[in-house]
């Protein structure tokens, strides 16, 4: 009997969850205004090891609207796997777009994706910066949706919610649900 | 130096995942030349006829559409991951009797060969398309699941002028016998899960395009193996 109750307390926390997230995340955002000239952004991504997809996640950043940017790639070791990854997609953009891959050991720390971001920190050439893990994967606005929050004087940082896909387990896909 | 691995199965055969979705898991993790080599099966004994009727051979009959399916694929890879995918397949005599067992890659193949053939008319027909010539797995393996395949190398002096390379590795087994010998080598996955992506391959110091792969690996030189891990 407790255990049916918990079950059902449960189900029903895991629902409100569901439809508080997908309530925000489908509130209509306020409209970008494209006349205005955007700024440079720097974008960080730290590597380690192949991630699902990692191709694709990494060439969603190459392939973005935003009129200036940069993409700084960082690893700590050239035989890293990803590194053969993320050369490739170097080389396939290296006409169109600003691509860097940094390889360079950093002990500053004790977080490894801390030490990862330091040399790609020192070598940004943009005031705006943007940090993103390797699993993450965007659309082609995506610069543009999340830059123009920062024209307001007030917001120093922006945060972004993930979504999760394609999850391996019973667990990941209920968390995928949720977001 | 080029990523590669010569030894895939997908669903033609028995390898677990499709052969667009296998092409994308090599694509992904930055891999510069794959082979995809389903089996073809010997029909010629009870274990072969088994085989056959759970469809875990490519066929004369659906040869061509495998040879169709692998060049779309091979595009579409190209295109978008600058992977070159070659077209092969793994000849497979299976007997009772492990020093009786051969599996062989013939990688770029252009024409059906089939298994129940004679081995020298098998090399010879590999020969005729210029095709490479692979000896799989020649020694014991410490695979529970796999049985070995003794007999190539049993009979190496006998076979080995046909061979162009004799795999030194194979998923987590390395082969000391084919190095001591000195022949041609390749190390490859024999990858018919998403797990075996982490697994000896093969590096070649060379331009990627089919002609200039077959040379090195001919020629085996600028060969080198590496143990892929993530």
């Amino acid at each position: 009997m407790y255990i049916a109750v918990l079950i059902i307390f449960v189900a029903v926390l895991y629902l409100l969850e569901v439809l508080a997230v997908r309530s925000y995340t489908t509130a209509p955002m306020p409209e970008a205004d494209t006349n205005k000239p955007r700024p440079g952004i720097s974008i960080l991504k730290p590597l380690k090891g192949l991630e699902d997809c990692l191709h694709d996640n990494l060439e969603s950043f190459c392939n973005l609207d935003y009129p200036v940017y940069e993409v700084i790639f960082t690893l700590q070791d050239k035989n890293d796997p990803a590194y053969k990854v993320v050369k490739k997609i170097q080389d396939k953009y290296h006409c169109s777009k600003d691509i860097s891959i940094i390889v360079e050991p950093c002990n500053a720390g004790l977080n490894p994706k801390v030490n990862n971001l330091i040399p790609a920190y020192k070598h940004a050439k943009y005031d705006l910066i943007l940090i993103s893990d390797s699993n993450v994967r965007v659309e082609r606005d995506y610069l543009t949706a999340v830059s123009h929050h920062m024209d307001d004087p007030s917001v120093g940082l922006v945060s972004n919610i993930i979504r999760g896909v394609s999850g391996r387990s019973l667990g990941a896909e209920m968390a995928n649900w949720g977001r | 130096m080029l990523l590669c691995d010569f030894h895939i199965h997908t669903t033609y055969s028995d390898g677990s995942v499709q052969l667009s979705k296998t092409v994308d898991i090599f694509g992904q993790a930055g891999f510069d030349v794959i082979a995809i080599t389903d089996h073809v099966v010997n029909g010629d004994n009870p274990l072969g006829k088994l085989a056959h009727r759970f469809k875990y051979s490519v066929t004369s009959d659906n040869f061509n559409q495998y040879m169709c399916h692998i060049k779309e694929e091979a595009k579409r890879a190209y295109d978008k991951y600058g992977m070159l995918v070659i077209s092969g397949i793994e000849i497979t005599k299976n007997h009772y009797s492990i020093d009786d067992s051969a599996h062989i890659l013939i990688l770029d193949i252009k024409e059906f060969i089939p298994a129940c053939l004679n081995y020298e008319e098998i090399f010879l027909r590999a020969k005729r398309q210029d095709a490479l010539i692979v000896a799989c797995h020649p020694h014991y393996m410490t695979r529970t699941m796999d049985r070995d395949t003794l007999y190539l190398w049993k009979n190496r002096e006998k076979y080995a002028r046909y061979i162009d390379a004799w795999e030194i590795a194979n998923r987590d087994d390395i082969f000391n016998v084919v190095g001591l010998e000195k022949y041609p080598h390749l190390a490859n996955s024999d990858f018919h899960k998403p797990k075996h992506l982490f697994s000896w391959k093969t590096l070649l110091n060379c331009v990627n395009d089919i002609d200039s792969i077959k040379q090195c690996i001919r020629h085996n030189k600028g060969v080198a193996m590496t143990l892929f891990r993530n």
